[in-house]
Parts: structure tokens; sequence; C-alpha cells
């Protein structure tokens, strides 16, 4: 399974340098400001290494050529996801370095813009799952055209937020949300059902990519 | 007697407009099995199958006497497979390609790789996307010998190949098997290709098994009949398989000539009727013109 892991790294290299060099351009560019853009070019970052690993094995129709060397199928799923949380994990504090690091105060990032970070990272990790997912059961093409909708979906939940602010039952939500968050154990509740969600689309992945077959 | 090396039982699978039904042949170390049959016949299906690239619907296969869905990966261990379209990753190498492959199989011979990319004039800084469609089968050809496996599946792989590459490729399965504990199955469009190495023929129609016999045997039993007494034709009816109209009289197919040879004796020395070997390709044709049509079918 190492192997395969490396392998879609391997490939993903230049993409990676690519990804770090822009952030970087962007960050020295920027300077203070890119902290809350930096939060989109963490997402992209995400979104497109962990379509362009998924493009490789499309492209070259690979699921097949694996599943003709003695791998099971369960270890192709399963690498597949440990790239996209290594992807994951490196982007995150690629971004959090790079943010902090052309802070003009100098300071740590500031408690509110961090959990900016956590609830971007909440967001694509669930976007990533429901991708790896399609990708799984119906290939890189129809994968791609669904999770367009569910990625732009994303971007417009605040102004959903703001149009919907007048309704009573949505701020009774966005109160009771608010308490919930106020909870000191939040965060690990959150960091917890990221996971639970990442773990779950791995277990469906496993399910539907060893029933279907590839032809 | 030497236990089979790949077993197929009742195999069956579906999908929408096709169906492989009841499949069930054996193979014996040693030996090459060409499965022939017309376009969508099944035989990629059935190769794929024994890959389990995809789950059976019914039936079951064994391979070196494992379960094939228990045992997948000691089994493909021991298998060397190449397809039809070779799925390599493009933009990689040559020599990272077979880096990459070596590291999945526990017997990997290096020094016969090396043999191997030095005879087929393979370079290891080279793309694979740079490669021609020979190339890259010599490339396939390569990744699947280089653990000395003990069964190769074989799916068309000389087609769109040239003359040379094919002939060239022919001549290292050959070798291939020369050691009796291997095996090769190769389905082929290129029955010439078969008629040089097969031992055993399989042919596939409509997902069926039509029959499964050694080469031999076949091109012993199996001959093309020519009816130049048009009297014949009606006695010979229960013989054939298949009739058409012909330039030098009916021109019928049998299955059953050793019979026909005897009960016909006296015609056959006559000249009344006249009997032709025939390759693959007519025997194929006969077939499946056989299964579609009746035997007065043509006249």
């Amino acid at each position: 399974m190492l192997t395969l892991v490396y392998k879609d790294l391997y490939q993903l290299r230049r993409t990676m340098l690519a990804y770090a060099g822009s952030g970087l351009g962007l960050a020295i560019f920027f300077s203070t400001y890119f902290e809350v853009g930096a939060l989109g070019f963490f997402i992209f970052a995400v979104y497109g290494l962990t379509l362009r690993s998924a493009y490789y094995e499309d492209k070259y129709n690979a699921l097949v050529f694996l599943r003709t060397l003695p791998i099971k199928a369960e270890s192709i799923v399963i690498a597949k996801y440990a790239t996209t949380g290594i992807i994951l994990v490196s982007a995150w504090f690629f971004t959090l370095a790079v943010t902090t690091f052309f802070r003009l105060t100098g300071a740590p990032l500031p408690p509110d813009l961090l959990s900016f970070y956590v609830g971007a990272t909440v967001a694509i990790t669930v976007i990533v799952s429901i991708f790896l997912v399609m990708f799984f059961r119906w290939g890189y093409n129809l994968a791609v055209t669904y999770i367009r909708f569910v990625f732009f979906g994303f971007f417009l939940i605040p102004f959903f937020v703001m149009r919907l602010q007048k309704s009573l039952w949505l701020q009774n939500l966005v109160v009771g949300f608010k308490e919930i968050a106020s909870l000191t154990i939040f965060p690990y509740l959150l960091a917890l059902a990221t996971v639970g969600v990442f773990l779950l689309s791995m277990l469906f992945s496993l399910r539907v990519y060893t029933t279907r077959g590839v032809n | 007697m030497n236990k089979p090396i790949l077993r197929l039982e009742n195999v069956s699978k579906a999908y929408p407009g096709f169906a492989l039904r009841d499949v069930s042949f054996e193979l014996l170390p040693g030996y090459i099995m060409g499965l022939i049959g017309p376009n969508g016949a099944g035989k990629s299906t059935t190769i794929k199958l024994i890959m389990n690239l995809f789950p059976l619907d019914a039936g079951k296969i064994t391979v070196f006497g494992l379960d094939h869905w228990e045992d997948e990966i000691r089994i493909k261990q021991q298998i060397g497979y190449v397809g039809e379209d070779q799925q390599f990753y493009g933009e990689m190498t040559v020599g990272w390609t077979v880096d990459f492959v070596s590291r999945f199989y526990a017997n990997w011979d290096w020094d016969y790789c090396r043999e191997l990319l030095h005879r087929f004039g393979l370079q290891r800084g080279i793309k694979v996307n740079h490669l021609s469609k020979g190339m890259e089968v010599k490339l396939a050809l390569t990744l699947a010998l280089s653990h000395r496996p003990r069964l190769l599946l074989l799916d068309e792989p000389t087609s769109g190949l040239d003359p040379v590459v094919r002939k060239e490729l022919l001549e290292e399965l050959l070798e291939v098997v020369q050691d009796e504990a291997r095996s090769i199955l190769i389905s082929s469009h290129i029955t010439d290709d078969l008629e040089k190495i097969a031992d055993y023929i399989t042919l596939i129609n409509e997902g069926s098994i039509v029959l499964s016999q050694t080469k031999d045997y076949l091109m012993d039993t199996w001959k093309r009949i020519i009816i130049k007494d048009r009297q014949m034709v009606d006695r010979l009816k229960p013989w054939l398989t298949f009739l058409e109209p012909g330039s030098g009289g009916r021109v019928g197919y049998t299955s059953n000539f050793l019979e026909l040879k005897r009960v016909f004796a006296p015609e056959l020395e006559a000249g009344q009727i006249v009997r032709e070997n025939i390759d693959l390709t007519d025997l194929m044709s006969a077939v499946v013109k056989g299964r579609v049509n009746n035997v007065d079918a043509g006249l």
C-alpha cells in the first residue's frame, strides 16, 4: 500500500510544487491580506490535488492496470485515501506556516482566523470524501461533474445564510449552533466528526469499488 | 495425470445486452490454449473474470488449485497478464514502470527482466507514452514474464502489431512454455498465430463454449467437403455443420470427418466428394455460421 501512496505523491510532485510556489507568491504579494485569501488557496489546493490524483488513474485507465497486479482492491482504495489525507495535512500546515510567517505584526494567528481555517478544513474534507466515493463508484468524469455542484455549492452557503437571516427558524438554528460552538469540546467534536465523515466515505468506497469491478 | 493449472466450472456473468453462460474448461500445465471467437463472443470477459477484474454471477474458477476470489493475491503472484490495450502511467518512464511493478512480486527476476528489456530494445529512460503500440506490448510482456509466472493470460496481445513484432512475440511465448510447468491462455482474432503455437483451442460464441479440444484433434476431424455430385447432398447432410454453394459444387463443413470417411469411403475414392483441410478461421466461420443457419442455408 505504501508503494501506491508513494506512486500518487510522485505523480503529483510537479502539481504540488506549482501550488506551493503560487501559495508563496500570493503570500509575498498580499502579505497580511493573504490571511483570508489563504483559506481559498488551501481549499483550492486540496481540491485540485485530489482531483489531479484521480485524474491520473482515469487518464491511463490505471485502476485496471493496478487490479492486474497482486494488489487487493481494498489496498487501492485505502492508498488513495491515505494520499488525500497527506495532501490535506500538508496543505493545512503549509498554508498556516506561510500565513503566519508573512504576517507583518509577527504575532500568531488570532483565534477567529484559526477557527475559519478549521471550518475550511472540515468543508474541504467533506467535499473530497464525497468526491472519492463517486470516483470509485462511477469513475472520474461523472465524479468531477457532480462534485463541481457540491464544491461551488459550499460557496453559496454564506449567501443563503444572509438571505434567510430574517426567518425565525434559521435564527434559532444559528443561535443553537453558536451555543454548541461555544462548548469547550466543540473543536474536538468537529475534528472527530470530520474524521468520521472521511472514514465513512472510505468504507463506502471500499464497498462500491470491490463489488463493481473494473473494465 | 497432471492437475489442471486453470479450471473454470459453469462460469456465468451477465451484462446488459450480453451474457456469458456456463463456461467450463481446463488448462493443463505446459500447454497453450487459444481462445477464439467472433467479436463480442466473451473471450475478453472470460480472461477478465479469471483475473478477478469483476465478480462472477455464478460458477467457480480455480487457478493452481486455489479459489480465484479468496486466494487472489497468491494467484496473481504467479500470473502474467497482457491485455488488449496496455494501461500504464503514460507520463512515467519504462524504468519507473518496471521498478513500480517489481515491488508487488515476491519472486521478481531482475536478471531476466534486464535481459527482456535488452532483447526487446526497451530503454529505461523513455516515457511510456512515447512508445509505439508494438513497444508497449513488449513492455507489457516484459512485466508479465519477469516474475516467471506459471500461467500467462494474454488477451488479444498481437492485435494491431506488425508481422515482425508478432513473430517475435510468439517465439518468446513458445520459449516460455519450454518449461513444462507453465501454461498460456491466449485469446486472439488472428487465428494464424494460434495455429502456430496453440495445443488446445476453445471456441466461444455468444457467451457459450462451442468446442474445446486439442488443435490436432480439431484439424483431424474438421474438414471442408466439396460435394460434386448433387445427389449426395441429402445423404451427407447429417454429417455436415454448414453447407453453402461453391464454385466446384456444394461446399460443406463436417466436424466428424473420421466417421464420414468410413461411411463414404467409395465416394471419396471415386471423387464424388472431395475433402480439404481447413484452418482455424474456416473452423470458426463454419461453427458460427452453422449455429446461425441451418444446414440448408445458402442452397
